[in-house]
């Protein structure tokens, strides 16, 4: 069989320019906030798998622990860090004024991360809340926790790349606009996950 | 080729080279998803009895298909046809391809998230393929994978977590191109390609890759549940879990699975239904009747289909007044599809129709799709649908809807674009008659089907004929068998003519069909489109042009050009291309 004849493309013989990069950008930012939604409808969908155990039997069941002070406090973070950024946005034209908040949203959901991992290790692993032993219960809660702190972690990514721009002293505007719809929306999904595994 | 420019190709970002991986890939799975029906047809026909040729892979039973084999043998076929080729076929080949080229767009608004999907496509694939080879089978719990049949107790071996693995990557491939057609569709269109004047395969194209985008991360949380269930011990499908305080429910599967299942359905048919409304305008050689109503009519569809997948679960025990809402929902759903047809109708109404291959198809996609409508509306209603769920007859109506019809616009598509794809034109007198023999033999497989559901038949049955009241359907069967295998040998036909083509065919014309969408004109590489796609037929272009067709970029002498575009002159989107 042989060769066949090149085939035409939109651009045969290379000499368009690239895509402007303000195009590039919105493109990206248009995409990113698509992608968002997407992991919010796969976040939805585990809820609502969540919310049907619910309509199915007692919840939270007897065994699990009362208290919701820590898993308020990460969501207080991740507020904390959703305000931060829309500060830092006003700041980002000059990198030097921007670290200190950019690394403050770092922290912020750093934090986050951390106190969701010692929650759910400390307090409901090591007090014997397991897979498969302890039922749905668990399973929804490691499960919508795992799928959150993945977008969380994913969040984070973006905004470090941005960080790392500041500190480099480059301007990161993109990045953080970028990373915003990001960072409420994993904000919301948290909101949906206290509202489906604490509260009654 | 040498080797280095091959393997530089494989990570290629160029949609329409993209667009061509995706079709060899979707060649492929086709080949195995076939001759896996083949296979299933036999064991209808004469349950038990070795399969001709088959000992080499059977060799305990010489060559018959044993009860784990044939469950193994329809969940891979449904799972192949559906996830990785015909939708493949449709978005990643047919999609990649015309998409960017019809809006006048430069490139994919993400070309490397084009080539990623692919790759997380091929990846799906192999691991599609390996399952076959691995302990104790492929999967085998059907192709919607309800637990509790995939959850280990029932599937132990590997083959169905594989299996699971594969449909998540080719998840990623179909939400990757979905965002990507969406941002290409919305961002990158030419300079005056106004929504208006979009051809009605791009709308399909949009409407299908707006759902990939919603739904298929429902799919991608059902399917990671259910692997967590498989490999982590979680219990979100497993009922008997409630021993061990408090259990989860296999039928929340369900209720996830088929709200992306039944968008799915959707998926594959909006762009055939694009091609359909383009084509049958074009071979009419008349402007699409009710254009701006058949886009609206794809919207409509694509705004309820989400909101009708419980009519898959009238049996599940739901509520009535559920039932009721979902079979309401669900008749709703057939209007604007008949606004369609109705539209299509219009348009072939007194046109100068050209029996070319591609509109051909196109009306045979609209038979199929049409019978498999209608025999959908009994599976719509409370009432028709408890008699016959889980019959042959849902298996006929899904075949008709989902398959054949799918399958028949791939070929309309890819008979229509080929010579643009390959610059070489395929034997127009084989084309049409693999479309025709095609067409009739679908329908009578799949007819054969409807019948032996009516008569009760279960799908997914060994021996049917074990059942007293099911012996007498063993001749009904064989006869449908007998089709389905000379539908089967029909394929020839298309695979003789693209050797042909490819090794030997002629050069295409430049614009072999007479049609102005971008795709076939060449308006070079930052055209400024100045009317819609379907404007043939026009007695000022005739004059002026001594044509009926005029590009969609292709300026008029201004006199007449004012009187053509008058509706269409919205200002032009801030367009990449």
């Amino acid at each position: 069989m042989r060769e066949s004849p090149p085939v035409s493309t939109n651009d045969p013989t290379g000499t368009l320019s690239p895509v402007s990069p303000q195009r590039a950008e919105a493109n990206l930012w248009f995409g990113m906030v698509l992608a968002h939604a997407a992991a919010a409808m796969l976040f939805c969908a585990v809820a609502f798998a969540a919310d049907f155990y619910r309509m199915r039997g007692f919840w939270p069941p007897a065994f699990a622990l009362p208290g919701r002070f820590v898993p308020s406090l990460a969501g207080v973070l991740l507020v904390m860090g959703g305000v931060l950024q829309h500060v830092a946005l006003r700041h980002v034209a000059d990198p030097r004024r921007a670290r200190g908040w950019m690394l403050g949203i770092l922290g912020a959901g750093a934090a986050f991360l951390a106190t969701q991992a010692a929650w759910l290790h400390v307090l409901w692993w090591h007090r014997d809340l397991r897979i498969p032993e302890s039922g749905v219960f668990a399973s929804t809660l490691y499960g919508l926790s795992a799928v959150q702190a993945a977008h969380a972690a994913a969040v984070l990514t973006g905004l470090l790349r941005a960080t790392l721009r500041t500190l480099r002293g480059l301007e990161a505007r993109a990045s953080l606009r970028r990373a915003l719809p990001g960072w409420w929306c994993t904000t919301v999904m948290y909101g949906v996950l206290f509202a489906v595994v604490y509260l009654p | 080729m040498k080797s280095g420019a091959f393997v530089r190709s494989l990570w290629t970002t160029d949609p329409q080279r993209v667009a061509r991986q995706y079709l060899w890939g979707g060649f492929l799975f086709l080949l195995v998803g076939g001759l896996l029906a083949m296979l299933i047809r036999f064991q209808w026909a004469w349950p038990g009895q070795p399969v001709p040729g088959l000992a080499w892979a059977l060799p305990e039973s010489k060559g018959a298909l044993t009860p784990p084999a044939y469950t193994a043998v329809f969940t891979m076929h449904g799972l192949l046809m559906i996830f990785f080729a015909v939708t493949p076929l449709l978005f990643g080949a047919l999609g990649h391809f015309v998409l960017p080229l019809a809006i006048g767009a430069r490139q994919m608004a993400f070309p490397r998230l084009s080539a990623f999907g692919f790759w997380a496509y091929a990846v799906g694939g192999t691991l599609m393929l390996a399952s076959f080879g691995v302990r104790l089978g492929a999967a085998s719990a059907g192709w919607t994978s309800y637990p509790p049949l995939s959850t280990p107790a029932f599937t132990p071996g590997l083959g169905q977590t594989l299996v699971t693995v594969a449909v998540l990557c080719v998840g990623v491939s179909a939400f990757l191109y979905g965002l990507n057609f969406v941002v290409t569709v919305v961002r990158c269109r030419a300079p005056g390609m106004t929504w208006g004047r979009l051809p009605l395969v791009v709308w399909g194209l949009f409407y299908g890759a707006v759902l990939n985008v919603l739904f298929v991360p429902v799919l991608a949380a059902a399917t990671g549940l259910l692997l967590l269930d498989r490999v982590a011990g979680t219990q979100f499908f497993i009922a008997g879990a409630a021993a061990v305080g408090g259990g989860g429910d296999p039928v929340v599967y369900q209720h996830l699975f088929w709200l992306f299942g039944h968008p799915e359905v959707y998926i594959l048919i909006l762009p055939a239904w694009g091609m359909v409304g383009d084509f049958v305008a074009y071979f009419s050689r008349k402007p699409a009747h009710g254009y701006r109503l058949t886009a609206g009519a794809m919207g409509t569809v694509t705004a309820l289909s989400g909101a009708v997948y419980a009519h898959h679960l009238f049996t599940s025990g739901m509520a009535p007044v559920l039932g009721r809402t979902f079979m309401v929902l669900t008749l709703l759903i057939s209007l604007p599809a008949e606004v369609m047809f109705l539209n299509w109708l219009m348009t072939l109404w007194r046109g100068s129709v050209r029996l070319t291959s591609p509109m051909l198809a196109a009306l045979a996609t609209m038979i199929v799709f049409g019978l498999g409508g209608i025999t959908g509306l009994a599976l719509g209603a409370v009432a028709t649908d408890v008699p016959l769920h889980g019959t042959l007859w849902v298996v006929g109506h899904f075949h008709l809807t989902m398959g054949a019809a799918s399958f028949l616009a791939v070929f309309a598509g890819l008979y229509f674009w080929f010579p643009r794809m390959y610059g070489r034109s395929l034997h127009e007198g084989l084309a049409k008659a693999h479309v025709l023999s095609s067409a009739v033999l679908f329908i009578a497989v799949f007819g054969g089907q409807l019948a032996a559901g009516y008569a009760g038949q279960l799908r997914r049955l060994y021996d049917p004929y074990q059942y007293t009241f099911l012996a007498h359907l063993l001749t009904l069967n064989r006869w449908t068998s007998w089709a389905a295998f000379l539908l089967g040998t029909a394929q020839l036909l298309f695979v003789v003519n693209l050797v042909r083509t490819l090794g030997w065919g002629r050069a295409a014309e430049p614009n072999p069909w007479r049609v102005g969408t971008l795709e076939w004109t060449d308006a070079g590489p930052s055209p400024v489109v100045l009317r819609g796609p379907h404007e043939l037929s026009q007695p000022e272009v005739q004059e002026q042009l001594g044509r009926d067709w005029i590009g969609q970029a292709e300026a008029l002498p201004v006199a007449v050009a004012v009187k053509v575009t008058s509706e269409s002159d919205a200002p032009g989107v801030e367009g990449a291309g």
